[in-house]
């Protein structure tokens, strides 16, 4: 899961701004019920969220693009570790609900998947 | 002073950091597992991070997932608390690679404390007594000879081993030949290496630490013992301080010892001495524990020092106001209230707090994260809480303590409440002449344990 990419930091004092600001985001809200179908793709680990493999490049994924099962959808940055996050199933991206740069907490929502693929067996 | 520290850890040691962070006007940061989404910590801290699942290994003990919460939420700093991490070099290490500061003290003392062996080397040079015997394995010859400069009663022990197999207690001369070769057995056996080293047997043993504060910077401060013989199987239930086992000049040279040690080995924060204390009063260093420990505040109801306080003082750069030995006033007294079961062997006993009112009034504290309606999750340590009571003399802290415990309210799990009151009342207790065998003997007289 790791892969060597680098990014330049901008250098900036955390500690310096309220905690509320830090985050985006309250800490862990009770997240949306997903649309009819969609998947979530939620954060495995605590880290910063990268759309991209460095700054400039153009995003892994934006909304409406079609992803496989084993393409990279973000990167989550912990300890100056890169992880991917890759796709584990075919869909198409429906919603990132994280902006780039910004730190996520283990379970948060980054995105949602709409399935495509043969229907189930089951459907009409 | 720092502005935000994360605290990486749960429980009530979390409450008790996020208190002490809370009073020195920094900004505390939780972090919290899925089974903890609802805890005290939670809910006291000015912002916490969900870092993981219920397991420890994918959350507080996740070491990337905790230091990427340090460093986006801005903290400068990381108090470890006990248990999980706090003595984790590897942790240490990857703090100063993420230019944040590790409250306690430097990975490499604390990797050279962690290996028992170079940890009695060490002390041994800087003067400290350690247990007599031989200083490796030992032949049959070797270990009749060392017996006889030591003096029996003596203990047998695996040089590969530990929890007791391949250990034996040798009483005479005539009985060595025999059990060194039933330890050797034993050894060779479960550990595949035979060989065998010899100490002598403190008996009846009691255990006794010493707190210390050292600044790094040459400042070392000794904030009194603490009395830990009262266990179960190596699990302290109950400590006190002063021990009454110790008169003015052992507390004074036990004390001399942790200090020459700390300067010795370049220690800095806070830390424990474990010392074994014979019957004829000679003692004998066992381990230190690089960390604030669960009983800390038995020593600051004495001392009236706040040791977590002094801890994030000491990582600040900050050096000691007073060196030497603290002053003390009193007796304090700390009973731990784990969900467990003493009738079922002590078995965990997680599950929903279904009423909790705590004492109150006169020299009680007590350092606890749970509520009413508080679940215990199965995934950690059973400790629910502790109670600690501070008066002036023994018998009053003893009173103390069981008007408190009369008083507390604990329903939902079975806890060692009751069995805490049958020690307190008991002779033995109150003479204050226990060991570490205490509770041991003592099970099938308590009714908390014997069920009468």
């Amino acid at each position: 899961m790791r892969v060597s990419v680098r990014r330049t930091a901008e250098p900036q004092d955390l500690s310096l701004m309220p905690l509320a600001e830090t985050n985006g985001e309250p800490a862990a809200p009770a997240p949306a019920p997903p649309a009819d179908g969609f998947s979530r793709v939620e954060a495995p680990m605590v880290g910063v969220f990268y759309r991209a493999p460095q700054p400039g490049a153009p995003p892994f994924v934006q909304e409406g693009d079609a992803v496989a099962p084993g393409q990279t959808l973000c990167i989550l940055e912990a300890m100056k570790l890169m992880n991917e996050i890759k796709a584990d199933s075919p869909g198409i991206v429906r919603s990132i609900h994280v902006g780039n740069a910004e730190p996520v907490e283990f379970g948060q929502l980054l995105f949602e998947l709409e399935p495509v693929g043969p229907p189930p067996a089951d459907a009409v | 002073m720092f502005r935000r520290v994360l605290v990486a850890n749960r429980g009530e040691i979390a409450v008790r950091v996020i208190r002490a962070l809370h009073e020195n006007d920094v900004e505390a940061v939780a972090v919290y597992s899925t089974a903890d989404r609802d805890a005290l910590h939670v809910r006291l801290a000015d912002r916490a991070i969900h870092v993981g699942p219920p397991q420890a290994s994918e959350s507080y003990l996740k070491i990337p997932s905790l230091i990427a919460a340090a460093t986006t939420t801005g903290c400068e700093a990381i108090h470890p608390g006990y248990g999980f991490l706090a003595e984790n070099p590897a942790f240490v290490e990857a703090c100063a690679d993420n230019e944040l500061v590790f409250v306690g003290p430097s990975a490499e003392v604390m990797a050279r404390m962690g290996d028992k062996v170079q940890a009695k080397a060490e002390l041994r040079d800087a003067g400290v007594p350690l247990v007599p015997g031989t200083e490796g394995a030992a032949t049959v010859e070797e270990a009749h000879e060392a017996a006889e400069a030591v003096g029996y009663p003596v203990l047998l022990k695996a040089s590969a081993g530990g929890g007791g197999k391949g250990m034996r207690l040798v009483t005479e001369p005539a009985g060595l030949d025999s059990a060194y070769g039933m330890a050797s057995m034993e050894a060779e056996a479960a550990f595949g290496d035979g060989s065998l080293y010899l100490e002598k047997a403190v008996s009846p043993a009691r255990h006794v630490e010493v707190q210390v504060l050292a600044d790094g910077q040459g400042g070392v401060l000794t904030v009194g013992e603490r009395e830990c013989s009262i266990q179960r199987r190596h699990q302290k239930l109950i400590e006190e301080s002063p021990s009454p086992a110790l008169d003015p000049e052992t507390r004074e040279a036990m004390e001399a010892a942790a200090e020459r040690a700390c300067h010795a080995i370049g220690y800095r924060n806070a830390g424990t001495f474990e010392f074994l204390l014979g019957p004829d009063r000679s003692f004998y260093f066992i381990e230190l524990n690089a960390r604030l420990q669960v009983e800390h505040p038995v020593s600051e109801l004495v001392t009236g020092i706040d040791i977590v306080r002094e801890q994030l003082r000491i990582a600040c750069g900050e050096p000691l106001d007073r060196t030497g030995r603290a002053e003390r006033r009193g007796h304090a007294i700390e009973v731990r209230l784990n969900a467990e079961d003493p009738r079922n062997d002590f078995a965990p006993a997680p599950g929903r707090i279904e009423r909790f009112r705590p004492p109150l009034g006169p020299g009680v504290r007590l350092d606890t994260w749970i509520e009413d309606g508080t679940t215990v999750p199965p995934h950690y340590d059973s400790l629910l809480g502790k109670l600690i009571v501070w008066d002036e003399t023994r018998p009053q802290a003893i009173e103390r303590a069981l008007r408190a415990l009369g008083e507390l309210e604990l329903d939902g799990v079975p806890t060692t409440r009751e069995l805490a009151i049958d020690i307190l009342r008991s002779e033995e207790f109150g003479s204050g002449r226990y060991s570490t065998g205490y509770l041991a003997e003592a099970a099938e007289r308590l009714p908390a344990i014997a069920g009468t």
